[in-house]
């Protein structure tokens, strides 16, 4: 099992689902359960092409990442938006 | 009861006006932009959320409280283009049409649920040669009758279907390009019809405003009484027939002409422009309407809001105007829902 938790900003798609347990240990298993769990995050996280989002920031256990490496292990998955805007 | 959604750069609300008196609900979705807001055939509501840093979506409501995300909404194939916000929401017959950035068309047969993309439009001819003005390549305003639909893209024009959506073409004959490579470019801002006489259009343009009496096949520029002839949205009342834009100075400079916020109304079809009514500040406005900022209900009642988060509205198809009690953040949508 991994921990996930989500930017705030999130709580109109997941309600209060900011932090949850999803299956996996690896990056894109942890990604595959949490979007089995809350489907109506993918087009918030990814584009069409499943790319994550330019502004979305993906850290896993404690190291900021853009997904290159689906193999990588992780105990830990946060979604936090980038620091930007007024 | 008139209900009045407001979209804001941070947030919903909705204004309820039954006893002469606003009351707000509010606000909705924290944190995300609310860009545009429609009403199903059955009567379910729904806001398009944009955001800085997440992807758009729909979201719907039965009530304008509890909102779920629409799980299967407007998206382009892989191999397509960007979705980078919905902004506009159409009632279609039955169906419902979004206007989206990158332009685009989607249509949805069940009630908003889920949506697919109008290839005859999204896949046009003449889009390699489309590209984006200042407020991105985007399909802002719809209009449809019978078979007939309409769509207004920023940058690039107005295309007119005549079969439903099987096809579209290019109508903007008689308007000013506001490019010319790699094809003209005709940079639209605001679509209004007359929904007794669907061929006679009104069309504020960044290069000016125009008048169709002949569904789009052709313009003709009504500027008369204007102080400016750029701008945003435009609309039609049909209890009065007046139509309603708010003129700002200049493509430069997009501000009300010597800080005199005011809505102007033509009693003619467009052929005389003058100020509305009367209930405008008398100190200085330097605020501006986005092109999905005004509604009508078509009974009287007219409705904006401005960039400065303030909301104006009459009951008396524009003889006064008053201020909503109320300040929003930049105001980006504004629809009346019910």
């Amino acid at each position: 099992m991994a921990q996930v938790r989500l930017s705030r900003v999130l709580g109109p798609v997941v309600g209060d689902r900011l932090t949850l347990e999803v299956p996996g240990s690896t990056v894109g298993e942890v990604v595959a359960a949490l979007l089995d769990e809350l489907p109506q995050l993918r087009v918030h996280l990814f584009d069409q092409t499943g790319t994550l989002r330019p502004h979305v920031l993906c850290v896993v256990d404690d190291e900021a990442v853009r997904m290159e490496d689906p193999d990588m292990a992780a105990t830990t998955v946060e979604f936090l938006h980038a620091v930007s805007g007024g | 009861m008139t209900t009045i959604g407001i979209g804001t750069e941070k947030g919903g609300f909705v204004l309820r006006n039954g006893d002469g008196e606003w009351r707000l609900e509010g606000p909705l979705f924290p944190g995300w932009k609310v860009t545009a807001w429609g009403v199903t055939p059955e009567g379910s509501y729904l806001a398009a959320l944009g955001s800085n840093w997440f992807g758009p979506a729909l979201h719907r409501s039965d009530d304008l409280e509890t909102w779920d995300q629409v799980a299967h909404g407007p998206e382009y194939p892989e191999d397509g283009p960007t979705l980078k916000q919905i902004w506009t929401i159409h009632s279609h017959g039955n169906s419902l049409l979004a206007g989206v950035d990158e332009a685009g068309l989607f249509r949805s047969h069940d009630d908003g649920h889920t949506w697919e993309p109008v290839a005859a439009l999204n896949e046009h001819e003449s889009r390699p040669g489309w590209f984006p003005g200042l407020g991105g390549l985007c399909a802002h305003h719809i209009l449809s009758e019978g078979d007939r639909i309409w769509v207004a893209i920023s940058a690039v024009g107005v295309f007119r279907s005549d079969d439903d959506g099987a096809s579209f073409h290019r109508h903007d004959e008689g308007v000013t390009p506001t490019a010319e490579d790699p094809q003209p470019g005709y940079c639209v801002h605001g679509l209004a019809a007359d929904p007794d006489d669907p061929d006679r259009i009104w069309r504020q343009d960044h290069s000016g405003v125009y008048r169709s009496t002949d569904g789009a096949d052709s313009w003709e520029r009504i500027e008369s009484g204007l102080p400016a002839a750029f701008g945003f949205p435009v609309r039609h009342d049909s209890r009065s027939g007046r139509l309603f834009l708010v003129p700002l100075e200049s493509d430069g400079n997009r501000l009300p002409v010597d800080g005199a916020l005011r809505a102007y109304r033509s009693d003619d079809g467009g052929d005389n422009w003058m100020v509305s009514g009367t209930g405008w500040n008398s100190a200085s406005t330097y605020t501006t309407v986005l092109r999905g900022a005004m509604d009508t209900d078509d009974e009287g009642g007219v409705f904006f809001g401005t960039t400065g988060g303030d909301v104006w509205t009459t009951r008396d198809s524009g003889d006064s105007w008053s201020q909503v009690p109320h300040g929003f953040p930049r105001i980006l949508s504004v629809s009346v829902l019910g």
